[in-house]
């Protein structure tokens, strides 16, 4: 018999499982594409200015600073863990630029002062969470009050506009016509889906994630890697709060509130496990297309825009419903 | 046909999406019968006990229990009538008293319908009295050991009028003394006329404890015989359906051979105290001893999980720290770790990541890994290993108990270690891919590394290591040089000091 320990064949039931797999996994990327077609073409027959460039390029705007916020989101999630401190960093970050481009002009020395702070505010996070051993999420819980707390005490309160063509240049640029918020987004999409597919890095974040126990059993530095990944998801989202500040001409005081709890949504919309170890980088680009087409399309056909709230918190039930019903 | 047939399943079958689990399977329980169930990893032996006692509903064939057909709805109505199961995972909540377990899911109610605490102690002291368990029925689930969690088990199948109980490998988590105790209580049921179902990788102790066993091969019937009337080798050609020698030769030992590992009075708080040995090149050393004997706690400190507090270690005379694993993985030290799911493998990972994990730097450049070389060192150690999956690419958790503890084992072969701790590999695993494991001790060691095996599994001790270490309470009872004529009388007295322990 060619069936117990002897060599490599697979029986016919493990290659169907097989196949099943990877039908599965395929079908779970592809599914939320597909829901993302599917929305576009349903605005595009309910309303005819939606599918219009400038449309487009309107959502693309909206949701690139978010999808750049996500992509952090996404390393710290696929580690099992999460980051709740994003939208206060992007926050602080767009302020603490905004501020002193305003006071001293001289934008890219404050720029790079400004991802710094994000990283910075990152790197403290992850040694919080490896070092002193506090829970990840009450963490970058506090750390979120905290950094709005100081964007509060930094601002007095009130949006800082600044008028400088330099403030301006990141979030309002365009090349051929399509804007630079939209082209960062996607080369920082595919830079980091290489590095999660193809480093020593992107391969030990996945097995962290999966189990961290047997991932440090094998002498892997799952300390430093945690603080990595918050250091880089603190760069991430104080790049992202500096596009916004620099796309709206103004640091708010409320800017990047509600990231804590979209970029987790639009992660997990697409396909990126919550119990870490699973998902892939695109999926959350597309989850975040997803709510941005959604909450656009909803204004488009008039309706008022609390509902986007709503619509976004029942596409995410039905996509993570839908992900059980297909682990059976 | 006799009918002293407590329980009789015909044609039987049962399917899990593309995997045919069961294929008209026939069993047959007589009453006060330990009745062994055998066969590999996926032979059906725990889907059809679990399709017997309600936690899966078959899709056909028949069950005949008590003289009617029967199609138990859910495990509580299998429970309610009579059939019990100890599951293979101890599902206890821990926060719990034991009295409180014991009634999960049926407290009985007093007036105005709230619980009746009085009652409920009253009766789990009156079903522990038999076992000698009342006075436990108060203690917290969490304060208590594996044995005792597995008896908390048995007394919930106990807790309507028992005629079957089914027992799901039970002695996996338990030392030798806590099996022995198990098996007391066994024949204490079966002198009360129930019948036992009994799935269990260890032949020795089907052949200890079993009346009659009932072999399984992917997932068919093969045949059914009195234990008395059959011997292991039979059992076992039963099972995978040609003859297998478990125990590899073992060869000279070489006591010349260059030190490869030397530890001297290394403590670590008060699980570890005061243990020396040395490790040579080319041999198996056997750590022997209870559950919490130290045994596993020496190796986590050589391996830096938990740091010394005193004491020295060398690698090849050389003095050096373990404070992490990372060092330990530093100085090609490989750990294959007890529980295999929680430490072992990443479940949601391929094959390919689980092996590479230790040395994935080592095939990458400028960050990125190689993946022409990578998938060529895996190639070669699933080859090697005969790690029985579709690809490299598939998941860990798609693979078999045996395949799972191989790629576990992999990792270490495939990163070069020199000096390779073995945690109980064979928990778990059937009886061919335990052949294997063994095999592959003895193929390292005539490599020239150095093997660490611990188990409390004293056949397995004894047949494959070179020399023995016996643990007790943190520290090295005795010393076995030679593994020679050595017995297992001889051996656990060490391990159990003089005095034998109740149950804990």
């Amino acid at each position: 018999m060619s069936h117990s320990m002897k060599g490599n064949q697979p029986t016919m039931s493990e290659a169907n499982m097989l196949a099943r797999q990877r039908v599965g996994s395929f079908f779970n990327q592809a599914r939320m594409l597909l829901v993302l077609i599917f929305l576009v073409a349903l605005f595009a027959v309910l309303s005819p200015y939606f599918l219009k460039i400038t449309n487009l390029y309107a959502i693309g705007l909206t949701i690139s600073v978010i999808g750049i916020v996500c992509i952090g989101q996404s390393l710290i999630l696929l580690t099992g863990a999460f980051d709740l401190s994003v939208g206060g960093i992007a926050g602080l970050s767009g302020m603490i630029v905004a501020i002193l481009t305003k006071q001293y002009g001289n934008y890219w020395g404050w720029f790079f002062l400004g991802l710094a702070v994000g990283t910075g505010v990152g790197l403290v996070n992850g040694l919080l969470i490896t070092k002193l051993r506090i829970n990840a999420l009450i963490t970058t819980l506090s750390m979120m009050t905290i950094l709005s707390g100081m964007v509060w005490l930094t601002s007095g309160g009130f949006a800082i506009g600044v008028n400088l063509p330099t403030f301006r240049f990141l979030g309002t640029t365009r090349l051929a016509s399509i804007p630079l918020p939209i082209i960062i987004l996607v080369l920082l999409y595919a830079v980091f889906y290489v590095v999660l597919r193809f480093t020593v890095f992107g391969r030990y974040v996945y097995s962290i994630g999966g189990n961290a126990e047997a991932a440090r059993l094998s002498g892997i530095n799952v300390d430093r890697m945690r603080i990595l990944v918050y250091t880089l998801s603190g760069l991430l989202s104080g790049f992202g709060g500096i596009i916004l500040a620099s796309r709206l001409g103004s640091a708010q005081v409320d800017a990047g509130s509600q990231y804590p709890i979209n970029s987790i949504a639009a992660c997990v919309l697409g396909g990126i496990s919550i119990a870490g170890g699973e998902g892939v980088i695109w999926g959350s680009l597309i989850g975040v297309a997803i709510v941005g087409v959604l909450q656009s399309g909803l204004i488009m056909v008039g309706m008022p825009s609390y509902y986007q709230w709503i619509a976004t918190g029942v596409v995410l039930l039905a996509a993570v419903y839908l992900d059980q019903l297909r682990k059976g | 046909m006799q009918d002293d047939v407590v329980l009789r399943a015909s044609g039987v079958s049962k399917r899990f999406g593309g995997v045919q689990a069961l294929d008209g399977v026939d069993f047959e329980l007589r009453q006060g019968e330990v009745h062994a169930l055998v066969g590999e990893n996926g032979a059906g032996k725990s889907t059809l006990i679990k399709i017997i006692c309600g936690v899966y509903r078959k899709d056909a064939g028949t069950i005949v229990y008590g003289g009617r057909e029967v199609d138990f709805r859910d495990n509580l109505q299998a429970r309610m009538n009579g059939v019990g199961i100890v599951p293979q995972e101890i599902q206890l909540a821990t926060k719990l008293t034991v009295a409180e377990n014991i009634f999960m899911g049926m407290y009985p109610r007093g007036r105005a319908g709230l619980v009746s605490w009085s009652t409920l102690r009253e009766r789990a002291r009156e079903i522990a009295r038999t076992f000698g368990m009342e006075r436990l029925v108060d203690a917290r689930v969490e304060t208590l050991g594996t044995g005792h969690r597995q008896l908390i088990e048995i007394l919930k199948a106990l807790v309507f009028d028992t005629r079957i109980i089914a027992f799901d490998e039970p002695t996996a988590a338990l030392s030798d003394e806590e099996t022995r105790e198990l098996f007391g209580l066994i024949r204490t049921l079966k002198q009360r006329g129930i019948s036992l179902i009994y799935v269990s990788h260890r032949l020795d102790e089907i052949f200890q404890i079993a009346d009659r066993v009932t072999a399984f091969k992917d997932g068919r019937y093969i045949a059914t015989r009195p234990i008395a009337e059959v011997t292991k080798a039979q059992v076992i050609s039963m099972m995978v359906g040609r003859e297998l020698q478990v125990y590899a030769e073992r060869g000279a030992p070489r006591a010349g051979s260059e030190v490869l590992l030397e530890v001297k009075n290394l403590s670590s708080g008060r699980a570890v105290r005061d243990v020396s040995f040395q490790l040579r090149k080319g041999e198996i050393l056997g750590f022997f001893g209870m559950v919490g004997s130290g045994r596993t706690e020496t190796a986590m400190t050589l391996f830096g999980v938990t740091p010394p507090t005193s004491g020295e270690i060398l690698i090849s005379g050389r003095a050096v720290r373990v404070r992490s694993p990372i060092e330990a993985v530093g100085l090609r030290l490989g750990l294959v770790p007890e529980n295999r799911i929680a430490q072992g493998v990443i479940l949601n990972a391929s094959i390919r990541t689980n092996i590479t994990l230790p040395f994935l730097r080592r095939l990458a450049r400028l960050g990125f890994v190689r993946g022409a070389e990578e998938s060529a060192v895996v190639q070669r150690y699933m080859e090697h290993l005969r790690i029985k999956a579709p690809s490299a690419r598939s998941r860990v958790s798609t693979l078999s108990g045996g395949n799972q503890q191989k790629v576990s084992i992999a990792r270490w072969l495939a990163s070069r270690a020199d000096i390779i701790v073995f945690d109980e590999p064979t928990h778990g695993v059937d009886v061919g891919a335990k052949a294997e494991i063994y095999r592959l001790l003895r193929e390292l060691a005539d490599q020239g590394k150095g093997v660490l095996l611990i188990s409390s599994e004293l056949p397995e001790v004894l047949n494959v290591c070179d020399r023995v270490m016996v643990f007790r309470n943190g520290t090295v009872a005795r010393r076995f040089e030679e593994n020679r004529g050595l017995s297992e009388e001889t051996v656990i007295q060490y391990a159990i000091g003089k005095v034998e322990a109740p149950i804990a």
